[in-house]
């Protein structure tokens, strides 16, 4: 028997849950990896988590994980950018697109070769969204455009997707396969 | 992992006794105010009135000192961005620039130079409010204070679940590190210093998100047997009330907001300059 | 009258699993019942208790045949929230159901979920942990209680909640010796003063049934094989004949030749009667052979010229946090072959010592060696070489996807050939009864199974010193001997072993030395056999000497201590009978 796949748009338990866990893994990992600074962001590897919690839950998933996990961020730094932690929901919330991609199914290990190439496609969207959104409210402040789109969006979304497109595809090839193995277990001999 | 820490710290100043609601309300009013202005001699007064703020919550200075460490060097950093990309962006504001220094066929006005040290004051004026808010207010009573401004308990209590097994999720990290360096794995030495933080972190990532998603499953287990989610509403054990000093402090707000207001519009609506 | 839970025909398949779990489940529970679920590890009595309090099918979804009735009411029909007003479950695991940032919230949040007033809360949630006398931690966090203090906080949760019937997977499986006692005394108080339905899965089954219980529901293998009152049960055999220890002293009588019916068999051990009984185990003691040679079969030939040690301690400090003390002044040395039980309270520090052995932490003060040379400069990976450790709670050792790599992962890097890696993976896959299970994912096993996969993978690695925290909780005794008799042929061959334990009577059996800790501090160092059967030593400590022991108070005897030997002895030849058979 394989498992129904659920509506990503409800509040379930379960949802909620994941939202909480997946912003701590988001919050921690980025943390503990900012040994990659650039400007005042950081390049963070963190965000394949964001990616791969997207595929497997959805958008409303995504963009909360997203969004507290950089509130997490900021509670350990002690800084407050509201505008960085809608981003990085954005981000999540692109990342969860890919959950409402036809014939990709996680739980069950389902996923073809073009939806690889749609997960880079769309966190590539999210990352020029959020991060440039984030950046076009730091310019509407009176913090000149080309500063802010060199110092940050630019590089962040260079490199984030270079980091969805690798560690992030490898990760969800890797717990593909995992659930897809998980099937008609057998006690053996 | 080193076991990481929020920034606040307990006490029991007129601030840490604030509600969340209202430091909200008051920090997103700083914010506001302080976006409003390009004129350095309001934005010197915003900053030195959050720094003494912070001054009167008791809080050392040592304790912000490595932040403040770090918001200097990125306004410095955006700063010479600035400069460099917009040589003369203050044409925006100003109609006759005065040249500065010309290199290379870009010519940087004086002007600019000026606007861009307006520009870090503008960003170091806020980090004081952002900072004490941090500072001041209990995670743990963040949730139930967002769930009394309307937001559905649902997503306010994600974030309680992130501050209940952020420890975990961080003593989950470590253990899979021992663990698998108990089995010989080798994780500490040899190589150059970031090559082996990546390599550390891939061996220890995906074992880690294997882990949280069974702690989802056992956790959303218990939260359920437990009845949550069941109504369209819930009640806080450690839900907080409005004193009149909850009043107090948001009547000052309110009177902040509509003092930047009126001096924006009528008093100083420009970018300000000494020359 | 009629029962408040029903389960009928009931069979039940996983989700991707291909055979049912369990199968054709029929069982009646009364109001006001007091049962205990026994079975081994596997058989499937958490995933019963799953149907019971509707995790089956609202959460796992997989697929349910038969009805399950709660109060007349299919389980199906009712919302999870509905059947949990009616059962309140403690769940196996006692991380995963700490909800709550601190104690008291933790209590109080099945009260918010259902919007009971805040003032109204705050009187309930404290007179909830009044009765599992855990007021004074109320403020505390999740991290800073041990194992025993969480679940008592989890019972305090559905206390308040005031449901019918409770329901408790393994709530003994972590306690020392006393919180035990006083877990089951405090539900014994619930069942009778508030005439609750209790529905108890033990191991331990000697502590449940000394307070008293209707029924004993036996499982094997995903069925149920009887349904008896406990002295019946007891009596008929089918426990031992699943691979359930019968209590100690019942199985001693046994030994000696008493012979029980159900309307006899003494349930406690103050319901032994003590003038029948006595002459008969004089009889014994006084027959057979003699002293020495009890002595010999009581033990290894204990190491005694001064080897080098495998690790020692010198005057070790140690605390989590700076100002609050976990370990100190802890000394020791253990010599190669050296069988050590390492024993003490909830929150001694035992486990902080293990860790402390492995470095994944540094001491504050004092100095660790290892072979001889200090172990300060050395990493876990060099550690782990010489130290097998096996960490208490499974969860926080597994880390690959499926049994087999699990097990692997060790040798995997230790550079056997390949040969080699096949053959002791094989052989501790046996060993721990997974063989059968090899490529199954991790989340799939039963906590039992969890445990002895983390058994597996360190025997796999061939250590010379097995630090094992905890090794048999949660498992049965037939699982339970074949790997503490595969553990202890390796000490014969010279790997040492420390074992963490609560359960005083493994000690006796496998160890000849104990240390014990008392906050944070050794409090004895001495023979296993010398320590167990000094009692006032031990209730110093919060330990309690087992049910033999006070067996050989009961009758009198003069050295109580004798029994236990005998016994160990004869069970020792009775097992390798069993073995070369
Ligand atoms: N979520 C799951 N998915 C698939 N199979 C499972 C799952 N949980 C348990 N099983 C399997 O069902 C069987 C019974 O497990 P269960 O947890 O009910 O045993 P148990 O009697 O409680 O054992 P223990 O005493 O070790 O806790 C085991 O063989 C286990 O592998
Ligand atoms: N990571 C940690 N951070 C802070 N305190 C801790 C941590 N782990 C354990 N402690 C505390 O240290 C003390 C010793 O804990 P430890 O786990 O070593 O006890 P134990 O003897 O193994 O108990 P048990 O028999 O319940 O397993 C306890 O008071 C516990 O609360
Ligand atoms: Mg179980
Ligand atoms: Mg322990």
């Amino acid at each position: 028997m394989s498992i129904q796949k659920q509506s990503p748009w409800s509040l379930s338990t379960k949802n909620v849950v994941v939202i909480g866990i997946g912003a701590v893994l988001y919050g921690l990992l980025s943390y503990a990896t900012n040994f990659i600074p650039v400007g005042g962001n950081s390049l963070r590897p963190a965000i394949v988590i964001l990616t791969l919690i997207g595929a497997l839950f959805g958008p409303l998933v995504g963009f909360f994980a997203g969004l507290i996990g950089n509130i997490i961020v900021d509670l350990f730094s002690g800084q407050i950018w509201i505008n960085w932690d809608v981003g990085n929901g954005v981000i999540g919330l692109f990342a969860g697109f890919a959950y409402l991609l036809k014939g990709l199914d996680l739980s069950n290990g389902r996923i073809k070769g073009i939806h690889y190439l749609w997960i880079i496609l769309l966190n590539f969207a999210g990352n020029v969204v959020g991060l440039i959104g984030a950046t076009l409210y730091d310019a509407a402040t009176g913090t000149p455009i080309e500063t802010t789109l060199a110092g940050w969006s630019l590089p962040s979304i260079i490199v984030n997707t270079a980091w969805s497109a690798t560690l992030g595809l490898l990760l969800i090839a890797a717990i593909a396969k995992r659930n897809s193995s998980m099937a008609g277990l057998e006690i053996g001999k | 992992m080193k076991k990481l820490n929020f920034q606040y710290i307990h006490g029991n100043s007129a601030l840490h006794r604030l509600d969340a609601r209202t430091k909200l309300a008051l920090l997103i009013i700083w914010y506001i105010s302080v976006i409003l202005f390009v004129d350095m001699r309001v934005l010197l007064i915003f900053f030195i009135g959050g720094l003494s703020l912070f001054l009167l919550s008791g809080i050392p200075f040592g304790r912000i000192r490595f932040m403040m460490g770090f918001l200097i060097s990125f306004v410095v950093m955006m700063g010479i961005l600035t400069n460099l990309f917009t040589p003369s962006y203050a044409g925006k504001y100003v109609e006759i620039q005065h040249q500065l220094v010309t290199i290379a066929g870009r010519t940087l006005t004086k002007e600019t130079a000026f606007y861009s040290l307006t520009l870090m004051v503008k960003y170091l004026a806020v980090f004081p409010m952002a900072i004490l808010f941090i500072l001041t207010t209990n995670p743990s009573r963040l949730s139930s204070s967002l769930n009394g401004m309307g937001i559905t308990y649902k997503i306010t209590y994600a974030l309680n679940i992130a501050l209940r097994y952020l420890p975990d999720v961080q003593r989950d990290f470590n253990h899979i590190s021992y663990a698998q360096q108990a089995r010989g794995l080798n994780l500490q030495g040899g190589g150059p210093r970031f090559g082996r933080k990546v390599r550390a972190l891939l061996a220890i990532l995906f074992p880690l998100l294997l882990s949280s998603l069974d702690r989802v499953e056992t956790v959303t287990n218990a939260m359920e047997l437990r009845g949550f989610g069941s109504r369209r509403k819930r009640t806080w054990y450690r839900a907080t009330t409005f004193t009149s000093l909850d009043y107090l402090f948001l009547g000052l707000s309110a009177l902040l907001l509509a003092g930047s207001i009126m001096l924006k519009m009528w008093v100083l609506p420009g970018f300000w300059y000494p020359f | 009258m009629k029962p408040i839970i029903s389960i009928q025909d009931v069979t039940y398949t996983y989700p991707r699993v291909k055979h049912p779990t369990i199968r054709q489940i029929n069982l009646d529970i009364y109001p006001g019942e007091k049962i205990l679920i026994a079975g081994p590890s596997g058989s499937g009595k958490s995933t019963l208790a799953r149907c019971i309090n509707g995790l089956i099918p609202h959460s796992y979804k997989g697929e349910l045949q038969g009805a399950v009735m709660i109060d007349g009411k299919p389980i199906t029909e009712m919302p999870i929230v509905e059947i949990s007003e009616k059962v309140g479950t403690i769940l196996q695991d006692p991380e995963g159901q700490f909800i709550g940032l601190s104690v008291a919230e933790d209590v109080a949040f099945g009260l918010e979920n259902r919007e009971v007033p805040q003032r109204e809360m705050e009187v309930q949630v404290k007179a909830a942990l009044e009765r599992v006398g855990m007021v004074q931690y109320m403020d505390g966090s999740p991290q800073e209680l041990s194992g025993g203090e969480k679940q008592k906080v989890a019972l305090a949760g559905i206390l308040t909640i005031d449901p019918e019937v409770l329901l408790l997977d393994e709530p003994l499986a972590n306690l020392d010796p006393v919180s035990g006692l006083q877990m089951m005394e405090l539900m014994e108080r619930i069942h009778k003063q508030a005439g609750k339905t209790v529905i108890i899965v033990e191991h331990r089954i000697e502590d449940v049934i000394a307070y008293g219980v209707d029924r004993i529901v036996l499982m094997v293998d995903g069925a149920i094989v009887a349904d008896l009152p406990a002295a019946q049960m007891l009596s008929s055999g089918l426990l031992k004949e699943a691979g359930i220890r019968h209590p100690l002293y019942l199985e001693a009588l046994h030994q000696v030749g008493c012979s029980y019916t159900a309307d006899d068999l003494p349930l406690r051990v103050d319901e032994v009667d003590v003038e029948e009984t006595a002459p008969i185990v004089s009889r014994w003691l006084s027959n057979g052979e003699n002293e020495a040679s009890i002595e010999a079969a009581s033990g290894h030939d204990r190491n005694t010229d001064e080897t080098l040690p495998i690790i020692s301690f010198h005057g070790v400090h140690f605390g989590y946090e700076p100002h609050v003390q976990v370990l100190s002044e802890v000394s020791f040395a253990i010599q190669p072959g050296e069988r050590v039980a390492l024993l003490g309270h909830n929150g001694a520090g035992k486990s902080t010592l293990s860790q402390l052995m492995l470095g994944m932490y540094q001491p504050t003060k004092g100095s660790i060696a290892i072979n001889g040379k200090n172990a300060s400069g050395m990493n876990i990976a060099e550690r782990g070489r010489q130290i097998g450790y096996v960490m208490q709670n499974p969860n926080h050792m597994l880390s690959q996807d499926t049994v087999l790599a699990e097990i692997l992962l060790g040798p995997k890097h230790s550079g056997f050939s390949q040969e080699e890696i096949g053959r002791s993976v094989d052989h501790a896959l046996a060993i721990c009864d997974l063989a059968g299970y090899r490529n199954w994912p991790i989340s799939a096993l039963s906590h039992g199974q969890k445990k002895r996969l983390t058994i597996a993978s360190v025997l796999a690695m061939n250590p010379k010193l097995l630090l094992l925290d905890e090794p048999t909780a949660g498992q049965d005794y037939r699982h339970y001997r074949e790997m503490m008799a595969f553990i202890d042929g390796l000490s014969k061959q010279g790997i040492a072993l420390v074992m963490v334990t609560h359960d005083m009577h493994l000690a006796m059996e496998y160890t000849d030395r104990a240390l014990v800790l008392s906050k944070g501090r050794i409090v004895a160092d001495t023979s296993t056999m010398a320590l167990l059967a000094n009692e006032d030593r031990l209730t110093g400590s919060q330990l309690r000497p087992s049910s033999l022991y006070e067996l050989g108070k009961r009758l009198a005897l003069k050295q109580p201590d004798r029994l236990i030997r005998r016994y160990i002895a004869e069970e020792r030849k009775g097992s390798a009978q069993y073995e070369e058979a």
